[in-house]
């Protein structure tokens, strides 16, 4: 199977006034060609700084500091700043979460997208507005609002604007952050249905960063969980969810509230993340973990592969 | 009109909170004197709340139940309509009735990255409500009480030296409630609680928040857009769109018998998950978003994207009758 992006031993770091905070610590994955790859874990965990380092976003005082990025045979993180121009947008573009925020409040989103399209492809305004009003509809905004300002725009439609602004130059692989978090349900699933669309119809290659496992059990192929830094487990949607080996994932799974039944107490996972900043030896979530023993606490657990397409780092678990 | 608005049971003081008729309007800018226009966040919307019960409100973004949340606080006064607390119609309370007021009704807000101060350390924040309403004013007094509240909602007492900023998320929220706990309120609106928090986090929110309800038997109104919360956490559910309760019942029978078009498609939407197919399950039946509030639909408000409108839909107004035993539906098409 063709890869589209392979992530190798992923390093990125932030420079604080307390010290170096290692939000991705290692980190190694691949995303083969047409498959959705979602990438979970709580807030802090790193999630989107791996999809920063992608799109080469990370800016001081934030750094990455190793590891190799792949895109399509392209190695991004030897991208000079000029032929980043034509990597970002044309060969991975992102949506992000916050649809509110990432359209300017004060052009219009026709020209919007049309400029983004002028600044990258030789062609005329009226051809560029043209395909403004094509990939509006495409993502079905109706035509007649393409001189509409963001604010006249709800919510779900601002992220059916962004979803139109990345797919405005063709990039073979999308990268969606939290793409319905900030959208009341009726409207989230809408974008979802969107998003599998678009997938299907470009066979789009698509990581998909969230918290929430609910959505990726349906709409991803594979799901790596994060946490602090690095993946704790890696296996396909539903081996994840109907055999989660590392005690997190289970944490995580059986906190869902679709699995919990009324007037049953809530699962959750009891403590919090640990604090980056600090040097961590052994397994980062030894603190949480209810089967921690004491060679969790000096010997940091590898990924192996546990079956045949299933990571696991956990001392417990691994054979 | 509402069915029990007019019946006796609503004269007797066994509600604790009773909404008759509630409307809210907010004046929308637009041209001229003449033609002066309003958002209808709330238009004619009657339910109440038992003592010690979980109402639901849910419905999305611009349905007017956050407006609701905070006419029951008098945070927003009513256009029209009133709002009985114990019997008591809280428009006319005034001057020590007020402050009383205010000690029984609390809210819990949405997002708690902006309803805490960032200046005011966690000890600043808590006590403040103690200060202003003169409940306490013993210095070391309200440092054991802070303390008291903190373990209470899960945290450790050192976090009242802390400021917002060095907390999480989930933290944070656990500060707000124990804010609202501080003056032992009767009454507590919870304005999505949940819904800016990490899933994994929820649900131990969620967990103290029924926890609380039962050791200091609370009486609870959860605004969420999410029926997955509501389905969890509340006694009976009322579904509002535009302005208006759409339907009305006990959880477990809303959950199986969804009558309204409106409920179905929200439902459809939270419980979508855990399918393990690889293509969202079925495509919604309904499309579109909610309509504005400030000229909203004729006749049903939801009949625009209703795929089983009739002609009676787009020019009367369907009344919420009750259906089944405590069972109410707007909707042409159920009655």
């Amino acid at each position: 199977m063709d890869r589209v992006l392979e992530v190798q031993n992923l390093h990125v770091s932030y420079f604080t006034r307390r010290g170096e905070v290692r939000a991705v610590n290692g980190v190694t994955f691949q995303i083969n060609k047409g498959e959705v790859f979602g990438l979970a874990g709580e807030s802090g965990c790193g999630k989107s700084t791996v999809a920063y380092a992608i799109m080469r976003l990370i800016k001081p005082p934030g750094r990455i500091m190793g590891g190799r990025i792949i895109v399509d045979g392209i190695d991004v993180l030897n991208l000079k700043e000029e032929e980043l121009r034509s990597f970002r947008w044309k060969k991975v573009a992102m949506v992000f979460q916050n649809a509110m925020n990432c359209l300017n409040p004060v052009f219009r989103i026709g020209d919007q997208i049309a400029e983004a399209i002028m600044i990258h492809e030789n062609i005329s305004k009226r051809e560029a507005l043209a395909r403004a009003k094509y990939l509006l509809s495409l993502v079905g905004i109706h035509e007649s609002r393409v001189n509409d300002y963001p604010h006249q725009l709800s919510g779900g439609m601002r992220q059916r604007v962004n979803i139109a602004m990345a797919l405005a130059l063709n990039p073979i692989f999308l990268i969606v952050d939290e793409p319905t978090t900030a959208l009341d349900v009726v409207v989230a699933r809408q974008i979802l249905e969107l998003l599998w669309e678009m997938k299907s119809k470009f066979n789009l290659s698509m990581l998909f960063i969230t918290h929430d496992l609910a959505v990726l059990s349906e709409f991803s192929n594979r799901i790596g969980i994060m946490y602090a830094g690095e993946l704790v487990e890696l296996a396909n949607t539903q081996r994840l969810f109907t055999n989660p080996i590392h005690p997190y994932t289970k944490g995580l799974i059986k906190s869902l509230m679709g699995f919990t039944r009324r007037g049953e107490k809530l699962w959750s996972i009891p403590g919090s993340p640990p604090d980056l900043a600090s040097k961590i030896e052994g397994c980062k979530f030894r603190a949480r973990c209810p089967i921690a023993t004491s060679k969790c606490s000096y010997n940091k657990p590898e990924l192996v592969e546990v079956e045949p397409n299933h990571f696991v780092a956990c001392h417990e678990v691994a054979l | 009109m509402e069915p029990w608005s007019n019946t006796k049971v609503s004269d007797k003081v066994t509600h604790l909170i009773e909404v008759s008729e509630l409307k809210v309007y907010y004046p929308a800018r637009s041209g001229g004197l003449l033609r002066r226009k309003f958002v209808r966040a709330v238009d004619g919307v009657s339910f109440y709340i038992n003592p010690g019960e979980v109402l639901g409100l849910v419905g999305e973004s611009g349905s007017g139940k956050t407006t609701i949340g905070r006419a029951i606080l008098r945070l927003v006064s009513p256009t029209e309509g009133r709002i009985l607390f114990k019997g008591k119609d809280i428009a006319s309370l005034r001057g020590k009735e007020l402050k009383k007021y205010r000690k029984s009704v609390q809210m819990i807000f949405q997002d708690p990255f902006e309803s805490l101060n960032p200046r005011q350390n966690i000890l600043s924040i808590i006590a403040f409500p103690l200060f202003m309403l003169n409940i306490m004013k013993d210095k070391d007094e309200i440092k054991k009480y802070c303390a008291e509240l903190l373990n209470q909602v899960g945290l450790s007492e050192d976090v009242m030296y802390k400021y917002p900023h060095e907390l999480s998320g989930g933290e944070r929220q656990r500060v707000a409630i124990a804010r609202a706990l501080a003056v032992k309120p009767e009454f507590i609106v919870a304005d999505e609680p949940v819904s800016m928090l990490d899933v994994s986090v929820r649900s131990g929110i969620l967990n103290l928040l029924m926890e609380l309800k039962n050791q200091y038997n609370l009486t609870y109104l959860l605004i969420t857009h999410d029926l997955q919360v509501a389905y969890y956490a509340c006694d009976r559910i009322a579904v509002m769109y535009l302005g208006k309760i759409v339907e009305l019942a006990p959880t477990e029978e809303l959950v199986k018998y969804p009558l309204h078009p409106y409920t179905q498609l929200l439902l459809s939407a939270a419980f979508a998950s855990f399918s393990f197919v690889q293509q969202p399950k079925r495509k919604l039946s309904l499309v579109g978003e909610i309509a504005s509030a400030v000229d909203p639909p004729k006749g049903c408000r939801f009949h625009p994207r209703c795929p089983f409108r009739v002609e009676r839909c787009e020019k009367e107004v369907p009344p919420l009758v009750e259906v089944r035993k405590n069972h109410f539906v707007a909707c042409f098409n159920v009655s």
